[in-house]
């Protein structure tokens, strides 16, 4: 009994883990660079989806694409401003992977600042974390 | 097993099974998968390089927004810095 549910915990943490690791593949196997900032917009999905779910009161299944098309428009976004110049002036690859951490650090802070301005308009007193029991988030 | 953990296995599954048949079957993951052999070649084949790279990256960025939905989806609630664990497991 117990150990089937953590079977399946295992099997489906494996799937969402998988899914993330398979867009770090993706671009390091075309474009040779690593990524640094490809867990910020994972976090921007699971954001945009969020904010979807409980400011546009849409259901989970609406929420899904769009912060899939949104986390990919913000991909292209970050391509063309922190690695495309670096490509077009022939710069050695570590830069490029200099440049995303710092993409990387800009994306998080910017979700923090728009996080914090979301929980002032909700009036909830947590600190930085938005726990979403009385929405239809699944 | 809740509901909502089949329903994020299917769905990663599903996704997984999507960008196996782009890379595998269709032009643009041919285009993808030259590139990825040999970036001068495939441009002396004709393939812009810049708009091969725009699409890894839309795809790229398409499937880490769909695991992080999943993943806020499991557990309910998301903070700006719970990313980084899945930085270092990723």
């Amino acid at each position: 009994m117990n150990i089937t549910q953590q079977i399946v915990n295992a099997v489906w943490l494996g799937g969402v883990y998988s899914l993330f690791a398979l867009g770090y593949a993706l671009v390091f196997s075309v474009l040779g660079v690593l990524n640094l900032a490809h867990s910020a917009i994972f976090m921007w999905g699971a954001f945009i989806g969020l904010a979807v779910v409980t400011q546009l009161m849409l259901p989970i299944w609406i929420a899904v694409p769009v912060a899939m098309l949104s986390a990919g428009a913000i991909g292209v976004l970050l391509e063309a401003v922190a690695f495309a110049p670096l490509r077009r002036r022939n710069a050695p690859r570590i830069s490029q992977l200099i440049s995303s951490i710092g993409a990387s650090i800009l994306l998080v802070n910017i979700a923090q600042i728009v996080l914090e301005q979301l929980l002032k308009d909700f009036h909830r007193e947590v600190y930085l974390q938005v726990h979403c029991k009385d929405c239809r988030f699944g | 097993m809740t509901p909502v953990q089949i329903v994020i296995l299917v769905f990663s599954i599903l996704l997984m099974i999507c960008l196996q048949y782009l890379v595998m079957n269709t032009r643009v993951g041919q285009a993808m998968r030259a590139v990825a052999f040999n970036q001068r070649v495939a441009g002396l084949f004709g393939i812009h390089s810049s708009q091969i790279f725009r699409i890894t990256f839309f795809l790229a960025g398409a499937l880490a927004g769909a695991s992080g939905v999943l993943y806020g989806l499991a557990y309910n609630s998301m903070t700006p810095l719970w990313e980084m664990p899945f930085h270092l497991k990723g």
